[in-house]
């Protein structure tokens, strides 16, 4: 075990080194000049050429980038140029507040997902499989935005039940921390969990099909237990793909969750950047995305090592 | 006065049958309404006794054992009639008492030793599954029982392999473990479905020695469902024969290989090659056919000898080696390779068969693969048709395949299923540019009927065919570039036994027509004894003895091919009570450690052209 980890550890270093060139020189080919946003509008053209020189705008790409990679590599993501805050404490107390949303969301994703899917691959072509392709369906095309709006006209305006907006940390207080989560999560899992439910009834249908499951009938082992024990945890390996790699979408869609539910996490910040040419902020969450890309598959291959004996009992 | 109604008691429970089995119907669901796939069966099974059923494929045999374990889909199925386990009527079961017959009174194991066992849990806890669903036993109580089991069916170690999961075992030593499963609630029946197809014929011989000597031990009956009448004639007592969905006959095994009444069972015992049956005989012979309505048997026709012997071999190959490197760690370094194919000589005349024989991983289709460069091999020399194969670039490779084509195993995946089977056969020839589509759909018309089709069938897709017509779609499509070898790798294995016997007469009229050399690929002893001129017998990557087939056949040396010959079970139920006292062996692995040098071999020259390594 610990061997594979190394060894998947270290092949995940070339893939992070690559993400950030392309993540630094994206943001060197946007148009703008960042001198003009740091020095504002009625700057003179010595003011601008001191701040480049300063901020070292003029050096070869390459010393830019290691400047900039030393530094990230340290926590130090760099200053904004209009609020003077450092960018790296910033994010540090907006992430969390974005991966409960997003781990939430996939918490919703796979409780309604899985066992929609066991059942919809259990009761083919029957009415409950019909209900929930549908309901599917529905969860991937309608826009997660509209489902927000929808969900807090129903449940906060009319009926009352939940808060329409704000963030409440799970560790202060957390029967109103899930109260605020609900909504939020239902709107970005929704459209996972169709998806989910989807692999789920298509990893099971061919499993179900498998000569090992009719062994398992054979020796009489209880329906319920074929279902659970020796299908489902061959089906896993799909799921847990799709788990995995749709985590980073979700923190993307959080962009426009956080919107809708004004949640103060890294989605809105990002926006907020990207409108005020904070160009080492966007920098900033484009590379943490990208790392938890990679983090995230990094977590996949464990996964599989554990779901797969194959993979487990192979003499490295 | 005890001893007199035990010993009653004892005598009714042998009369009275373990199973039986009345006026079995089973239909399943189709479009148009029920389809009855299995009719009208009736058959009991005595205490200790072992029937077997015998058909080819979609005779419904496998669709009766299914039944009797209720384990058909339902809702797409509907079985009739009355199966009866003792005074339980099985049919007017509830589910759950259903699933507390499945597994304790009747137990099965199936064709697929390498799928049939869940890939994610380690074996012992598989079986202890077996015991633990039909009673209660503490975890410990469980592993020592498991433990036992696995000594019983010979698994050597058996306490340490407890925890291993099922990819660390061979398919011979994973059907043990199905075995050790299926006795676990020792069962008073023992459903053994194809149990040995999968399987080589070394390891069938054990698997099936193992099944005898528990079932004297356990004392059950055992329901034995196979296609291969060698198989039938040495576990059975009594044998049912199965034809699309009707018991065509049943009766002794004996009466049914000696004196078979219906045509179908006397074409189907026509068609099973006999391992032995061509002694002094020094060429091919055509199988015998047995119209399935009359039973007689139709003229058999005489080979003549196509063997051009003084012209230079059409094929020839000098120390072939092909090795497959293995890369390991994170440096991807070379830790070893496969030897699949070890410094294999040998020439094929023009007209001639050479068969290359042995057991699965023997390096039998590498070789095949090699000659035909589908694979690049290590070292050696191959010419084909006055082609260096060796170092052919790209385009004279083209050429060169004119020369040599194969015919693949599996019939339904070797064709396209998308293209039509004109358009599969006229393709080699339209690639190879040979002519215009015209000239193609002629040529490939008049192979159709060559090969006994018609040509109206070139507009159908694949799946409109079945597996023997396949086969021969596939030998068409190889003759469109008029090849002088080609190379059959395991071409008639998949087939059931009657067309079988059908494609190899084929095979031979071809030969005798076109004066075609084949490089027959195949496992099967008796097929390669029926149709073969020579023989070469591999083992890990080499050949252990080669020389004309009368020679090898009647006089084997090697250990291996006397191994090989004693293994192929003989479709005489005079051998039932034959034990071959196999050892547990298992077949080796040709992988060899980086840095390894293969010791050099001597051969031994045994008689004209008969060789035999040494060592």
């Amino acid at each position: 075990m610990f061997g594979f980890l190394v060894q998947r550890v270290m092949a995940a270093i070339p893939t992070l080194f690559i993400i950030s060139l392309i993540v630094f020189s994206l943001q060197q080919l946007l148009p703008g000049d960042p001198a003009l946003v740091i020095g504002g509008g009625e700057a003179s053209q010595e003011m601008l050429a001191q701040i480049r020189e300063q901020y070292g705008f003029n050096d070869p790409f390459l010393v830019q980038y290691w400047h900039w990679i030393t530094n990230v590599m340290q926590g130090d993501f760099g200053v904004s140029f209009r609020t003077r805050e450092e960018i790296g404490p910033m994010l540090a107390a907006k992430i969390p507040v974005t991966l409960t949303l997003a781990t939430a969301a996939m918490l919703v994703s796979l409780v309604i997902g899985i066992p929609a899917g066991i059942l919809a691959a259990i009761w083919r072509g029957r009415g409950w499989d019909h209900a929930v392709t549908v309901a599917a369906l529905s969860g991937i095309s309608i826009p997660n935005f509209w489902l927000g709006i929808m969900m807090i006209l129903l449940f906060a305006v009319h009926l009352g039940w939940l808060p329409a907006s704000g963030y409440v940390s799970f560790f202060e207080d957390p029967i109103q921390s899930i109260r605020t989560l609900i909504m939020p999560a239902i709107v970005l899992g929704a459209g996972l969990a169709a998806a989910m439910m989807r692999h789920t009834r298509s990893a099971m249908l061919t499993v179900m099909r498998q000569d090992y499951v009719r062994t398992a009938r054979a020796k009489g082992v209880a329906e319920k237990t074929v279902i659970l024990k020796h299908a489902f945890l061959n089906a896993q390996i799909p799921i847990i793909t799709l788990a995995t790699l749709q985590f980073g979408t979700l923190l993307a869609g959080a962009v426009l969750t956080e919107q809708v539910f004004s949640i103060p996490g890294v989605g809105k910040m990002v926006v907020d950047a990207v409108f005020n040419r904070e160009y080492q902020a966007v920098q900033a969450v484009t590379l943490l995305s990208g790392a938890a890309f990679v983090l995230m598959s990094l977590l996949a291959d464990v996964l599989y090592f554990v779901a797969n004996p194959k993979l487990r009992t192979k003499t490295l | 006065m005890l001893d007199v109604t035990s010993r009653k008691d004892e005598a009714t429970a042998r009369l009275a049958p373990v199973l039986s089995v009345e006026n079995l119907t089973t239909s399943f669901r189709t479009d148009g309404g029920w389809k009855s796939v299995v009719r009208d069966m009736s058959f009991d099974i005595a205490p200790r006794e072992t029937v077997a059923i015998v058909g080819e494929s979609g005779s419904g045999k496998s669709v009766t054992s299914l039944s009797i374990m209720r384990l058909l889909q339902k809702g797409a199925s509907r079985i009739e009639g009355k199966i009866r386990l003792g005074d339980k009527d099985l049919l007017s079961l509830s589910d759950e008492e259903m699933r507390g017959v499945r597994g304790k009174d009747i137990a099965m194991i199936f064709q697929e030793p390498m799928t049939s066992l869940n890939p994610i849990f380690p074996i012992g806890n598989q079986i202890a599954e077996a015991l633990t669903v039909h009673q209660s036993l503490t975890r410990s109580q469980a592993r020592a029982e498991v433990t036992r089991l696995l000594e019983k069916v010979r698994i050597p170690n058996a306490a340490s392999r407890f925890d291993e999961y099922p990819h660390q075992f061979s398919g011979g030593m994973r059907q043990r473990v199905m075995i050790a499963m299926a006795l676990a609630s020792r069962p008073k029946l023992l459903i053994a479905d194809e149990p040995t197809t999968a399987l080589d014929v070394t390891i069938q011989g054990q698997i099936l020695d193992l099944i005898k000597t528990l079932q004297d031990e356990e004392g059950m009956a055992v329901l034995f469902i196979t296609h291969d009448m060698g198989v039938v004639a040495e576990v059975s007592d009594r044998t049912l024969v199965m034809f699309r969905g009707d018991t065509v006959e049943m009766g002794t095994t004996d009466d049914i290989f000696h004196r078979g009444k219906h045509p179908y069972t006397r074409a189907l015992l026509a068609a099973v090659p006999r391992l032995g049956s061509m002694k002094g005989r020094a060429l091919p012979q055509r199988f015998p056919i047995i119209d399935i309505n009359t039973g007689e048997a139709m003229p058999l026709m005489d080979v003549t000898d196509t063997v051009a012997k003084t012209k230079t071999p059409i094929l020839d190959v000098k120390d072939l080696t092909t090795r497959f490197d293995l890369n390991a760690g994170f440096f991807r370094r070379k830790t070893g390779s496969v030897h699949a194919v070890e410094k294999v000589s040998f020439s094929l005349f023009e007209g001639e068969t050479l068969s290359l024989v042995g057991e699965s991983g023997c390096g039998k289709s590498t070789t095949g693969r090699s000659v035909t460069r589908l694979v690049r091999p290590t070292s050696g020399h191959v010419t084909v048709d006055g082609y260096d194969v060796m170092t052919l670039d790209a385009s004279t490779l083209r050429t060169m395949r004119r020369s040599i084509q194969m015919v693949f195993q599996d019939p339904f995946a070797s064709l396209n299923p998308r293209m039509s089977v004109g358009s599969a056969v006229t393709e080699p020839f339209i690639e190879h540019n040979l002519g215009t589509r015209r000239q193609a759909r002629e040529k490939a018309a008049d192979l159709m009927e060559k090969v006994g089709l018609s040509p109206d069938m070139m507009r159908r897709f694949p799946h409109e065919f079945s597996g023997g017509q396949r086969q021969r779609v596939a030998i068409a499509r190889a003759l469109m570039l008029d090849p002088k070898v080609i190379v059959a790798d395991e071409a008639v294995s998949a087939l059931d036994v009657s067309i079988k016997a059908q494609v190899c007469n084929l095979l031979l009229d071809l030969q005798q027509n076109l004066n075609l050399a084949y490089l027959f690929i195949s496992h099967d002893m008796a097929v390669v004894e029926r149709v073969s001129h020579r023989v070469a017998v591999m083992y890990l990557g080499e050949i252990v003895e080669i020389g004309p087939r009368a020679a090898v056949f009647d006089n084997p040396q090697h250990p291996y091919t006397r191994k090989l010959m004693a293994a192929v079970p003989v479709p005489d139920p005079a051998r039932r009570s034959l034990k071959r006292n196999m050892s547990t062996d298992e077949i080796k692995s040709p992988f060899r450690p980086a840095g390894y040098v293969p010791p050099l071999r001597e051969y031994r020259e045994v008689s004209e052209g008969h060789l035999v390594q040494l060592g």
